[in-house]
């Protein structure tokens, strides 16, 4: 089945079975490996992408249900200013996510953030609550997330005047 | 390593023409391999069985070993039998469907706990003073027995190791904490100089997650391959086998005969412990020597006497997980102590002071200050009254509350040559140009412990930051540092790079540089029959804490949640209190997952989750630190707290005592009507 979407804002095409999960054509067809497969039923977060800017397991989503549509994997999202909000929020605040569950941790606060701006503790850790690795502390999460609001809200202050 | 200038993990690494693996393992729990019937062999494909290794078919630690791949017969369901190879995944899977495998299965043993004199592969025996006096002269005895279940990964990184052939050498690439065990294990495999071995340590998980030994057993099946075919390997695992089939934390029960005075206070003890080493017992000398050091805990022992078995069943083997069997002797030992309390009509807050050994009295400011941060003593009575006026769990609407409260020690260091004869060495190196170079082949420190390694550095030879070099371990251009385990990394191998820096600021000004030191540990070795107990230098440091944790209880539906947890902790020098609150809050979240175990089984998912905790609480954590003495690790120390100061909230909410780790709300369901265990030892018949 030929599919067509676009992928980390450029437009792709492909020729897969219908049914194939979009974090193995992530990984398989475009190199795309910093999107790891863990659970392979949605529940640990490790394959987080944007789906028209909903952050999704990407293990949940066959390949025919992506057509038309925009991913953007953490690979495109680094390239972004809002990524580096999270990330110098992160590195403030000590909070370091292993190299597994950090792309998903990355797009879960990305998304979070877009939905609340100024998110308290409750908040945060709801949004978070799909990203099930305990590699790293969840006061440190935190204090990483509202560091990433204040930055964005300041580079958006600054970007309105 | 790199894959298109992407610095990865070991699964994530392709190269056009590679060999994938894939292993054919053994369907029975214990038997004979009688007959392996497998179809014509297509030409993409070759299948290595045991026969085909060119050297020792053993894993080697110390006096224990396992086969790389099974000959004759199979201990456990999942062993490795057969390796098939080839570059088309999809054509080795349905070739693998294809191949049958005819047994002859023996009986099986599943039971740790009740087991067999032939299933006990090590014991260890501690007698102090005169237990049978003690016991002779009590006024009461109390008995328990506590049970902790497999402790599972806390990582979702899988397994996985590449190796890279070059012509007649290789190059191993592998998330190991030993990859020098693993080098001397692929040399043995096939038949090599270990010169001809390169092994380079990849990221690893931060805890211990079964990667001492395990990887050095997968890596030695992908080398044999390599080392066969002259190509490329990845060796995979899939994450049911990852589920199934990796090491976990072994299981343990530990049952305690405890006299006491008149007064309430300990007169002596009788311990006994059981530990489910799986069908290879590798590591159960360490394992069990250490549970056996640490099993009376922080208490008098003046007249104790320690009996441990490491026991053989027919499961997959056991590795190390955080504490090497701390964390079970600590939960079964505080919860022990929690019951005594409360069974003596004392407030645990004064009974485990009163109890303390003579050099832990230090403990007692640590249980003041956690005791007042949590309004413990307050709560406590509360809640014991509350628990007084009520006849049934069944008929309380409101949900139900407790406290509990524990003390313990993280012991770092080896305690014998077990893990390895030879001392473990880093070297550091001062060149022309002023840059610092530490060798050390212990596994990828993390963020915090790097910190901590430069700032060791830079205090001493004043060089800044960016002049300071750790090097990538590999076992050519690192030296043996030894295992990562037991928090090495923040005790042992820090000390050795003080003692590297130290050395070459001795020389710098009067040697030419560049300046290269070697440094190494030197191995405390004890017998096994002085009976010592955790407070000995039988460790290279300790640190020690207190933890109390609040829950609440539905009655209704059995859940729980946590209303706070509160650690203070004692520890050497901290560098940066932010990242040691860090550390020692993720590893209370670790704890608490294996507290409530929440990871699905296998069979209900394709995939595999790591344990996790159910909801976050309030963390307080007080550290009382000392600045003149080194770093200690405390990251493992909350394993050893918290499980068991849960335990003792949730005996005191529910009105019955809870014996065991981890507790599900169907198992308080069950001791909650079952009425015959409350009035007696609480312990499960063996069917779950």
């Amino acid at each position: 089945m030929i599919i067509e979407f676009q992928l980390n804002g450029k437009e792709v095409s492909i020729d897969t079975a219908p049914e194939k999960r979009l974090a193995d054509i992530l990984r398989e067809i475009f190199g795309l490996l910093q999107t790891k497969t863990g659970c392979y039923s949605g529940e640990c977060g490790a394959c987080t992408v944007l789906f028209n800017g909903d952050i999704v397991q990407s293990c949940m989503l066959p390949a025919f249900y992506i057509k038309n549509s925009s991913i953007i994997t953490i690979e495109g999202f680094s390239q972004t200013a809002e990524y580096a909000d999270i990330k110098s929020g992160f590195e403030r605040a000590g909070c370091f996510p292993c190299g597994y569950c950090h792309a998903g941790k990355i797009l879960a606060v990305h998304a979070l953030l877009d939905e609340h701006p100024t998110p308290d503790d409750i908040t945060i850790l709801a949004g978070l609550s799909g990203n099930k690795c305990i590699c790293t502390d969840y006061s440190s999460l935190i204090n990483g997330v509202k560091n990433a609001a204040q930055n964005r809200k300041k580079i958006r202050g600054e970007r309105k005047k | 390593m790199d894959n298109d200038n992407i610095t990865l993990f070991t699964g994530d690494y392709y190269k056009e023409g590679m060999l994938y693996a894939k292993i054919i393992r053994s369907s029975i729990p214990n038997g004979k391999i009688i007959s392996i019937n497998k179809p014509e062999i297509p030409d993409s494909i070759s299948v290595i069985s045991a026969g085909h290794i060119p050297g020792i078919n053993r894993l080697s630690v110390h006096d224990w070993s396992m086969p790389v791949l099974a000959d004759k017969d199979t201990r456990y369901e999942g062993e490795p039998v057969l390796l098939i190879c080839g570059t088309d995944e999809k054509e080795i899977e349905d070739y693998a469907e294809s191949i049958d495998i005819i047994y002859e299965t023996d009986y099986t043993l599943l039971s740790f706990r009740n087991m067999l004199d032939e299933q006990i592969a090590y014991s260890n025996r501690i007698i102090k003073g005169d237990p049978d006096a003690a016991f002779a002269n009590a006024f009461q005895v109390i008995e328990g027995e506590y049970i902790t279940e497999a402790q599972n990964h806390y990582s979702s990184i899988p397994q996985c190791v590449i190796v890279k052939y070059l012509s007649k050498k290789l190059e191993i690439f592998c998330s190991s904490r030993w990859p020098y065990h693993v080098r001397d294990t692929i040399a043995d495999v096939i038949g090599t100089g270990k010169k001809n071995i390169k092994v380079i340590s990849t990221h690893t998980s931060s805890s211990c997650d079964g990667n001492i030994w395990f990887p050095s057993l997968l890596a030695a099946q992908a080398a044999l391959i390599s080392w066969k075919e002259k190509k490329d390997v990845c060796m995979r695992l899939g994450r049911k086998e990852q589920e199934l089939y990796t090491p976990k934390g072994a299981q343990a029960k530990i049952s305690f005969k405890t006299a006491l005075n008149k007064e309430g206070l300990l007169l002596g003890q009788d311990i006994s412990i059981n530990v489910n080493t799986g069908a290879y017992p590798l590591l159960s000398t360490e394992l069990l020597d250490r549970m056996c050091r640490n099993a009376s805990g922080l208490y008098k022992d003046s007249n104790v006497r320690i009996r441990g078995k490491a026991v053989v069943t027919s499961t997959p083997p056991m590795d190390a997980f955080n504490g090497l069997g701390a964390s079970q002797v600590y939960f079964a030992v505080e919860t022990h102590t929690s019951r005594i309390a409360e069974l003596s009509q004392s407030d645990p807050y004064i009974w485990k002071q009163a109890n303390l050994a003579a050099d832990k009295i230090k403990m007692k400011e640590l249980i003041s200050s956690a005791a007042a941060m949590s309004d413990f003593r307050r709560k406590f009575a509360s809640y014991e009254m509350l628990k007084k006026r009520r006849k049934d769990l069944t008929v309380k609407k409101n949900k139900l509350r407790g406290i509990g409260l524990s003390i313990a020690c993280q012991n770092n260091g080896l305690i014998s040559g077990t893990l390895n004869n030879e001392p473990n060495s880093i070297i550091v190196r001062l060149d022309k140009e002023g840059i610092l170079y530490i060798h050390t082949s212990a596994s990828e420190p993390g963020i915090k412990t790097r910190e901590i390694w430069i700032k060791t550095a830079e205090e001493i030879l004043g060089i800044s930051e960016e002049k300071i070099r750790i090097i990538p371990a590999d076992t050519i251009n690192t030296p043996n540092s030894g295992p990562s385990i037991l928090s090495r990394h923040i005790t042992e191998i820090t000390a050795l790079i003080k003692k590297g820096c130290q050395s070459i600021q001795k020389k710098r000004f009067r040697d030419p540089l560049p300046i290269e030191v070697k440094r190494s540990i030197k191995r405390v070795r004890l017998s096994s029959d002085t009976g010592n107990n955790c407070s000995e230098t039988a460790f290279s440091s300790q640190s020690s804490g207190v933890s109390v944790v609040e829950i609440e209880l539905d009655p209704v539906t059995y859940q729980t949640e946590i209303r706070g947890i509160w650690t203070v902790i004692d520890c050497g020098r901290v560098f940066n209190k932010v990242h040691a609150g860090n550390s020692v809050e993720t590893g209370i979240i670790q704890a608490l997952s294996w507290c409530e175990d929440i990871s699905p089984m296998a069979e209900k998912y394709p995939g595999f989750i790591p344990a996790y905790a159910n909801k976050i609480p309030e963390i307080s954590i007080n550290f009382h630190e000392n600045r003149k003495t080194s770093p200690v690790s405390v990251k493992e120390l909350p394993g050893n707290l918290i499980p068991s100061a849960y335990i003792a909230a949730l005996s005191q909410a529910a009105g019955f005592y809870f014996d065991r780790i981890p507790v599900t709300p169907n198992l308080i369901y069950k001791y909650s009507v079952n009425q015959k265990l409350l009035e007696q030892h609480i312990y499960l018949p063996e069917d779950k």
